[in-house]
């Protein structure tokens, strides 16, 4: 069967167009065995899993030797005159067609008159035997009545399958049951094996068997970027690396003096300090742990902020590791604040599953999406601090600190656009670029790159902290990619110039 | 049927899903809200299956004492402790232990190489051999050098660069590819709902 | 009838839906007509892409030297919005591992998702079936290292390094883990493709990978590679893009000359 190499349908073996897509069989690649299914490549004329014919007729039929029904062989006494007759007939051509031992015949007299005609050359001596023997089909074609010769046919030329060429000699020799019968053989006992040929074939074999080398094939196939960057290179690039980062320890952090909060910091700042007291505010924690270092100095920033401002919190995530970091953010400013009290003041309701489906319930009813918070296993009616709040609608301002633009899209698709409100998305450097869009046309109020921005907001809300904002980091590590520019483009000018020496 | 059934199943959750946003009714909300519940609880599912899987690999090779069972001894003990913390004990001071002293400064770390793995690659993409690469270099020193945070000290301008490179260009591409990836989404959800590709059943 | 009546009146208040099931349906026409046409046999012209060119390539050469390929399907899963780029991902696994099962050749998978990793265990097990060697299908050659894409990253960085591996192959849904799983076989002199439709990773891996496949492009592997049903949807893509491209252009145009409020 053909499997067609669109749809994978098994098509029968003499189909030219797939019965079930209609596509061109013309180049397949695959046949499948019609007795056990197994793929075979399409060159393949026996299935190598059971061996079975790929295409019916294409090999010959084996005859097991015991499935022949072989009969005891009964010799009968032909006479004389039987003897004659049979050797007669089987000489003389059959009607309207010249016997093919008259070809053989004339085959042997050209090699005869040739040995002859070598013979004459040569001294008589050896050559007589032969001589006596090359005469003798001569003799007898010269006593075979010639009949004027036809023009030859080419099928008198190839002698028939079916014409038994024994025909007539039945009984005279018992070879037509012989040649029937299956013989049993054995097969020869291998010659042992000297040390020698065992080494050998063991070479041979591990020669054969061996894989090519991974490089050589893989410059085969496409070509290889060259490995541009040594070990060594590699270790100083690191080193340099590691050494803007631990630039503020030494420096100071002194670049943090020179922070200006931007437009977007200072707008948001000015909209929490706007909230009347008692406000609620919905954060989300959807990033983790990988990317605290970027987003937790402003999440902590916010906090307290917000705890200044005493407005109400809850918090929750969509990121399993995101309501760990809530836990631990706002046991920091817990432990600043003595007065800031978990269910009173704030609350950590859980990690929310299903990112789609599991915010779109937030828009019916909080308690549907979470039935217990995450600390005390409360329910939410239970918590002081959920008072009057039921679903999202209900909040003044969510905030969204995010590492991942497909969960900040998902609040704006599955939340922001199903009930109104202020969403504010304070998310990594790295997906800013992918959400300034939903920015731009209003769905998002406001956008910030966490990177620096703890800093800018500390200044723009006025509570700030003598913590290092490692604002000398960004500028060390700018530097290293400058250099590591220069560095990559001199060595590759310096390699071409070699070239082009070596090429002169 | 083996493959009718599902197939058929597949295609009817898909359709009361989407026609759920279009049509916002109570009887066919509630119908969707169902199906994606249960889609959550699927996941879930699938998680016990990865996990199982994890545990069967390095196990095998524990057993098998290949080479880096001794890292695979490490990560069957540390996910069968974790996991027996958080099922008896969720929201304890043993989980939070957990989290604060190793799974967030372990996957801190992780990020944080990213930065060398980061520079190593810059080694290799800021060789001016054309010039589309030419123009990549130029643009990425520049982009950096708007990203600075005290840019402003600098100049006045390179915040109002900055602004410009991500507003006008940057945000472009952003449309185009997310355009594109958007499409390409459809193109592949239709692939599944209208039985098109090949069901992974 | 009243149920259908208030259904219906709900579809037609919200503007955003009514445009949104006009694409929709659109974009359904076309992809049944296209998809048809590519059932029926005709050929769509399709440019080149070099990382798919060179997917065939690898699959030949690696079942000539017996050396397997490494298939990174991501860290996206079925029911959320990355379950595309993450069938991609299992597009591909599909067309290396049937290959490798005709010649009894191994093959690793990995992923960070569940449901992606029970889909293509049922791909790789359906494959043995068909290659006829049913009894080689072994569990080791798929792995989860997951969910999270850095834990992800790390367990892919040391399945690749541990054996010896051909090449390796990430398409589906990645992040900035596609940069360290590649430069973690940078030191294992691999022949590197693949490609992410997030465009903060097309950047990292385009400086890491030998051939990258960028945005949309994921999208296509199926048709590139030995599905022909998915020819009609890359036509019906591309049929919506220039559709796009010109209403953003009367859009503008419109706006300038203040048609548009």
């Amino acid at each position: 069967m053909i499997v067609c190499a669109a749809c994978n349908h098994r098509n029968p073996s003499d189909a030219l167009v797939c019965e079930a897509c209609g596509g061109s069989l013309e180049h397949f690649v695959y046949r499948a065995c019609p007795s056990c299914g197994a793929l075979n490549p399409a060159e393949n004329v026996f299935c190598h899993r059971c061996f079975d014919d790929l295409v019916p007729g294409s090999a010959e039929t084996i005859v097991e030797a015991s499935d022949i029904p072989v009969e005891s062989f009964v010799p009968s006494e032909p006479s004389v005159t039987d003897r004659e007759e049979a050797v007669r007939e089987a000489a003389a051509p059959p009607v309207g067609e010249r016997p093919t031992s008259d070809l053989i015949l004339e085959a042997d007299a050209e090699v005869a008159t040739t040995a002859e005609v070598v013979s004459e050359e040569t001294e008589p001596g050896p050559l007589a035997e032969p001589q006596q023997l090359v005469g003798e089909p001569i003799e007898r074609l010269e006593a075979a009545p010639s009949e004027p010769e036809a023009p030859m046919q080419p099928s008198e030329l190839i002698p028939e399958a079916e014409e038994d060429v024994l025909e007539g000699l039945e009984g005279l020799v018992p070879i037509a049951a012989a040649a029937t019968q299956a013989h049993a053989f054995a097969l020869p006992v291998p010659p042992s094996v000297s040390e020698t040929e065992q080494h050998d074939a063991e070479l041979f074999h591990s020669i054969a068997s061996e894989r090519g080398p991974l490089r050589d094939a893989a410059r085969v196939v496409i070509p290889r970027r060259a490995r541009l960057l040594s070990r060594r290179g590699r270790a100083l690039l690191y080193l340099l690396v590691l050494l803007a980062a631990l630039t503020p320890v030494f420096t100071g952090d002194r670049t943090s003096l020179l922070l200006r909060p931007r437009d977007s910091v200072t707008s948001l700042a000015r909209d929490i300090q706007s909230l009347p007291t008692g406000s609620a505010v919905l954060i989300s924690f959807d990033y983790g742990p990988a990317y605290a270092g970027e987003v937790d100095p402003l999440a902590l920033a916010v906090g307290r902020h917000l705890a200044a401002s005493q407005v109400r919190v809850v918090a929750m995530s969509t990121d399993p590791g995101g309501v760990g970091l809530a836990e631990h953010l706002y046991r920091t400013i817990a432990g600043e604040m003595p007065d800031y009290r978990y269910g009173e003041s704030y609350a950590i309701l859980g990690y929310l599953p299903g990112p789609e489906a599991g915010l779109r319930t937030l828009c019916t009813s909080l308690g549907k999406a979470f039935k217990v918070d995450y600390v005390q296993r409360r329910t939410l009616s239970e918590l002081p601090v959920m008072k009057d709040l039921t679903s999202v609608q209900d909040f003044d301002q969510v905030i969204v600190f995010a590492d991942d633009s497909r969960s900040v899209r998902s609040w704006i698709e599955q939340v922001q656009s199903q009930c109104n409100f202020s969403l504010h998305a304070l998310v990594t450097a790295a997906i800013e670029p992918m959400l300034l869009p939903y920015q731009q046309s209003g769905q998002l109020s406001t956008l910030i790159a966490a990177a620096h921005s703890a800093g800018e907001y500390e200044k723009a809300s006025g509570m700030e902290e003598p913590s290092l904002h490692w604002t000398d980091a960004y500028g060390a590590f700018c530097l290293v990619l400058l250099v590591t520019a220069i560095a990559t483009n001199v060595a590759y000018l310096r390699t071409r110039a070699r070239q082009r020496s070596h090429g002169q | 049927m083996k493959k009718i059934l599902p197939m058929a199943a597949a295609i009817l959750c898909g359709l009361f899903v989407l026609t759920d946003f279009f049509v916002p009714h109570p009887s066919i909300g509630a119908v969707a809200a169902v199906l994606v519940e249960g889609a959550t609880i699927l996941a879930a599912f699938a998680l016990f299956l990865g996990v199982v899987n994890l545990l069967s690999v390095h196990g095998r090779r524990v057993a098998r004492e290949a080479r880096g069972r001794g890292l695979g001894v490490v990560l069957i003990a540390s996910l069968l402790a974790t996991l027996a913390i958080g099922v008896a004990l969720p929201g304890s001071a043993a989980l939070n232990w957990v989290f604060d002293y190793v799974y967030y400064p372990l996957q801190a770390t992780m990020a944080a190489l990213l930065a060398f793995f980061v520079v190593s690659a810059a080694y290799r993409a800021f060789r001016v051999r054309t010039a589309q690469a030419a123009i990549m270099l130029v643009s990425s020193l520049l982009v950096i050098a708007t990203q600075l945070p005290f840019g402003q000290a600098i100049s006045p301008y390179l915040p109002i660069a900055r602004d410009w490179i991500l507003t006008v260009p940057v945000t472009a591409g952003m449309r185009g590819i997310v355009l594109g990836t958007a499409l390409g989404t459809m193109a592949t959800a239709l692939r599944i709902l209208l039985t098109v590709d090949r069901p992974y059943v | 009838m009243q149920p259908l009546i208030d259904a219906i009146e709900s579809l037609l208040s919200s503007s955003l839906n009514i445009t949104a099931l006009a694409v929709l349906s659109l974009f359904c026409l076309l992809f049944v007509v296209f998809t048809g046409r590519a059932k029926r046999g005709r050929r769509f012209p399709v440019r080149a892409i070099p990382a798919y060119k060179s997917i065939h390539q690898l699959v030949s050469r690696s079942l000539e030297s017996g050396q397997p390929i490494h298939v990174g399907m991501g860290s996206g899963r079925v029911g959320t919005e990355a379950m595309s780029e993450a069938l991609m991902g299992l597009t591909v696994f599909d067309y290396v591992a049937r290959h490798a099962a005709a010649y009894d050749q191994a093959v690793l998978g990995t992923t960070a998702d569940g449901t992606i990793l029970s889909a293509a265990q049922g791909v790789l097990q359906r494959a043995r079936e068909e290659a006829g060697f049913a009894e080689r299908y072994a569990g080791n050659e798929l792995r989860f290292y997951g969910p999270d894409p850095l834990v992800y990253a790390a367990g892919t960085a040391g399945a690749i390094t541990r054996d010896q591996h051909l090449a390796n192959i990430l398409v589906g849904r990645f992040g900035h883990e596609g940069l360290w799983i590649g430069e973690a076989a940078q030191g294992q002199d691999m022949v590197q493709l693949g490609g992410a439709a997030a465009p903060g990773a097309i950047a990292l891996m385009q400086a890491t990978l030998d051939e990258c496949v960028i945005g949309e492009e994921v999208f296509a592997a199926g048709a590139y590679l030995h599905r022909r049903s998915h020819l009609g949807s890359l036509a019906t893509q591309d049929t919506m893009r220039i559709l796009a491209i010109l209403a953003i252009i009367a859009s503008v145009v419109m706006a300038s000359l203040g048609y548009l409020g």
